[in-house]
């Protein structure tokens, strides 16, 4: 056979060979595509069947949270179904979904809640079809929730007023403005002391000792668009003389951070964050951030699913489990790259 | 053993047969793989998609049994009616088993789905428990009790239609995902599978045209040559086929049989013109013969007792040499001498000195004859005179002279007797200043074609046409004779003798010697 003729021959057979995996692999590739719709997640004959049930708002805090509830679950080969709550209807929805959980037999509720009678009784009737519901974000100790498992923020507030305290400014009367979450986390039932509450009393308890440091006012953020950008640059207005701004979640504490950038006013104004993130950390490194305090999301949604996990194995679990606040300044922020 | 089976497998493999057996099947399996190989695929991904979308019929049939068992409970619990009741557990069985094979959680729970789907189970079941509940209250009257219960399953049943929702969202959004994720796999599928497709027709086309081609190229070869040997063109060269099988074979036998039939006419050839040869020695010899013969006749016809003519003229001479009278004696010489020459047989090889004196006795008795009237003028080459020649070949043409040339020519003529080298010829020119003669004349002496002419009681006999061809025939070259002439312009005969040739006659006679031995 001539040369040419097993060119031609083996050039054919080599497109052949080709053309035919090509086909066999977009066929896998299609078929794998069938299969992706069953994502194997869990692994087999889960014990506990959990429900995570968490606002669509959540910050980082939260999406930490979720990671470490997965995590846990995982751990200790439990599953859990997760529920996101949009913004709209919260509690209704959050009402929802615990009952949901008690018709379909769970076997507990992971929740983070605002403080209502319904929240509250949604939490008791889980409780009577034999859901556990353990808390995470908001306390609600009235209830029968089986635990409480997160920040204790008169804790959180101390050590917010001692990071604020900490800072080094040229003004010698450090003026001191507080943007909170939500004034919704207030609560308004009788006998229940909202989280911001408490962390305001908690920093107050130090600030007050502090001659030269005033707290000048005390902002609500009412939506995540936008909402601290405008409410920094509202301070920035009202007062001239600002020091330090104290930023109760991650969100915050960024947009806060690129409007001081914004405005050149690195080095003048001083932002105290809460929750921490690469970029906050990077914000660390350059003064903008003069600390953060880092409410381990990741920890207390491990923490939450051990709870559940514990219970419903017959052994005694705490009633309140307070996670650790970690802080960060530029002096210790190599530590944080180091957990990472 | 091995051997002997591996050939006969080799022959079998390398078998036209054989081979056009395995290219039609390799073509037709190739084919036939292609298309059940696309087929299976196309036949896999469309049941794919067919299930992609029996998820969402399935719980649209799942949804309305449902509202069957909520409208039997609602018939039964307003107008306590057996039927509504039988029909409520009857649909509620039926609605159950549905939520069983539906979302049945005991092979496992693997993914959000599987977590659902759990949910759908049991909160069907709490469903059912409620309405049961409600129904052992309607019996036993407690309205505040039904009525709540009926409520309670009632919430239920909204969620398990949000949750249903939720599983046909989720299962439209996969299945949108899954299409759009295969949308641009399929197109490259499609693609492919053209590409695959054409691939093995132009592979098929191949592998046929190479057969083919393979299987006839010998065959037009065998074609071709076999119209040249119709032509009788045996030189061909000799088929090759470079497979091993049957066209090998036959390619093998028809050079054998080429080469033998080229032989067979080689030889053929070869006899044919032996015998040609054979033949034309034959009619040369014959012709010589009769050329010979006709000579001697002639010269025979002239002769009365020439044994007696010539001792009479010896005679002569010594009378003339007696009685001191040398012209005489001379002049009788002269005369015995030609007729001595003329007397011995034509049969015979002189050389040119032989001829030459000849043709000096000759002129000498033309001289005491005629006196002054012709004068002979000779240039002869000495070193040419042991060149072999027939004899009488010069005196026929200086007689011609004498006698047709100058014989009527009152001024006198001139007779010029050249004999000289000209390369390997020997030329003995003749010429004279006579009458000349025309081109017709010219003409027929040089192509050797004889014509009557009137006999003269002054000749030997011996014409030039007999010259030409004896000269012909003895040396076997054509060109023998040269004529240069024109009317009143006198004429010149040469006659070419080969030099380095030896005579054709005398080896032709040797061979005929030797062919008889």
């Amino acid at each position: 056979m001539k040369w040419s003729y097993k060119l031609v021959l083996a050039l054919l057979s080599l497109v052949l060979i080709l053309t035919a995996s090509g086909i066999l692999f977009l066929y896998n590739r299609i078929n794998n595509v069938y299969h992706d719709d069953i994502s194997y997640i869990f692994s087999d004959n889960p014990k506990y069947h959990f429900s995570l049930i968490l606002k669509s708002d959540s910050d980082e805090y939260w999406q930490d949270f979720k990671e470490g509830v997965y995590e846990g679950a995982k751990a200790y080969n439990d599953v859990v179904e997760f529920h996101s709550v949009s913004t709209v209807d919260q509690e209704s929805q959050i009402v929802e979904y615990i009952n949901i959980a008690s018709k379909s037999q769970l076997d507990g509720v992971i929740v983070n809640g605002e403080n209502s009678s319904l929240y509250g009784e949604a939490i008791n009737a889980a409780r009577r079809d034999g859901v556990e519901v353990v808390l995470g974000g908001v306390e609600f100790a009235t209830t029968e929730r089986l635990s409480y498992v997160g920040t204790n923020f008169y804790e959180y507030g101390v050590q917010a007023a001692k990071l604020v305290s900490q800072v080094q400014t040229d003004d010698p009367d450090i003026q001191v403005a507080i943007i909170l979450s939500s004034n919704h986390e207030d609560g308004n039932l009788d006998g229940v002391t909202s989280q911001n509450a408490l962390m305001m009393s908690g920093f107050k308890s130090v600030i007050d000792d502090i001659d030269n440091v005033e707290i000048v006012d005390t902002l609500y953020r009412e939506s995540d668009l936008l909402g601290a950008e405008n409410l920094t640059r509202e301070i920035f207005t009202q007062y001239e003389d600002i020091d330090i701004i104290f930023c109760t979640n991650a969100k915050d504490t960024v947009a806060a951070s690129r409007i001081i950038v914004e405005r050149n006013l690195v080095g003048k104004v001083f932002i105290v964050g809460t929750d921490m993130t690469d970029e906050i950390a990077n914000y660390v490194r350059k003064g903008i951030v003069a600390g953060v305090l880092d409410r381990n999301g990741y920890l207390a949604g491990y923490k939450s699913v051990e709870i559940l996990h514990n219970s419903l194995e017959g052994n005694f679990q705490p009633g309140y489990l307070d996670i650790d606040i970690d802080v960060y300044t530029l002096i210790n922020i190599a530590a944080y790259h180091d957990e990472r | 053993m091995k051997h002997k089976l591996l050939d006969r497998l080799k022959i079998r493999v390398s078998s036209i047969r054989t081979r056009m057996i395995l290219v039609f099947l390799i073509t037709s399996l190739l084919t036939s793989f292609t298309s059940m190989f696309i087929s299976s695929i196309s036949k896999n991904l469309i049941n794919r998609m067919e299930e992609m979308f029996t998820a969402n019929v399935e719980i649209e049939s799942f949804l309305t049994l449902m509202d069957n068992v909520d409208k039997n409970i609602t018939d039964y619990l307003v107008s306590d009616d057996s039927d509504s009741m039988l029909n409520y557990y009857k649909n509620k069985d039926i609605f159950l088993e549905k939520a069983t094979e539906m979302f049945d959680p005991t092979a496992g729970i693997y993914s959000e789905n599987d977590l659902i789907n759990k949910d759908i189970l049991y909160m069907v079941n709490s469903y059912l428990a409620e309405l049961d509940a409600a129904v052992t209250a309607k019996k036993i009257n407690d309205a505040d009790g039904y009525i709540a219960r009926y409520a309670e399953a009632d919430q239920i049943s909204q969620y398990i239609r949000t949750y249903a929702d939720k599983v046909n969202l989720q299962t439209l959004d996969v299945n949108t995902n899954q299409y759009l994720s295969m949308s641009s796999d399929l197109n490259r599928l499609f693609v492919l599978n053209m590409v695959l497709i054409s691939t093995v027709i132009v592979l098929s086309l191949f592998a046929v045209f190479y057969l083919t081609y393979n299987l006839t190229k010998p065959i037009v070869k065998l074609a071709d040559t076999a119209e040249e040997m119709t032509k009788g063109n045996f030189d061909a060269d000799d088929l090759v086929v470079a497979s091993d099988d049957e066209l090998k074979v036959m390619a093998n036998a028809f050079n054998a049989m080429k080469h033998s039939i080229k032989q067979y006419i080689g030889e053929l050839h070869d006899k044919a013109d032996t015998e040609s040869q054979l033949l034309e020695q034959q009619i040369e010899n014959l012709k010589m013969q009769s050329l010979l013969e006709s000579a001697e006749l002639k010269a025979l016809q002239m002769q009365i007792n020439p044994h007696f003519l010539f001792n009479t003229l010896n005679a002569g001479v010594q009378l003339a040499m007696i009685e001191g009278a040398d012209r005489t004696s001379n002049f009788l010489d002269d005369i015995a001498k030609i007729f001595r020459y003329n007397v011995n047989s034509l049969d015979r090889v002189v050389k040119i000195k032989d001829e030459i004196d000849m043709v000096r006795a000759y002129c000498n008795m033309f001289h005491v004859r005629f006196g002054d009237a012709i004068h002979f003028n000779y240039d002869i080459d000495l070193s040419l005179f042991d060149i072999e020649v027939p004899p009488l070949v010069i005196q026929p043409f200086v007689e011609n002279a004498t006698i047709h040339g100058i014989g009527n020519y009152e001024q006198g003529g001139v007779i010029n007797i050249t004999l000289k080298r000209d390369g390997n010829i020997a030329k003995i020119i003749i010429s004279d200043n006579g009458v000349g003669m025309d081109k017709k004349t010219m003409k027929m002496l040089t192509d050797g074609i004889e014509f009557k002419q009137k006999k003269s009681g002054h000749t030997t006999g011996i014409g030039i046409y007999n010259v030409v061809h004896r000269l012909r025939l003895f040396f076997g070259v054509e060109d023998v004779l040269e004529v240069v002439s024109a009317p009143n312009q006198g004429a010149s005969f040469t006659l070419k003798i080969p030099i380095t040739t030896e005579p054709k006659r005398r080896a032709a006679k040797e061979g005929a010697k030797k062919h008889e031995i």
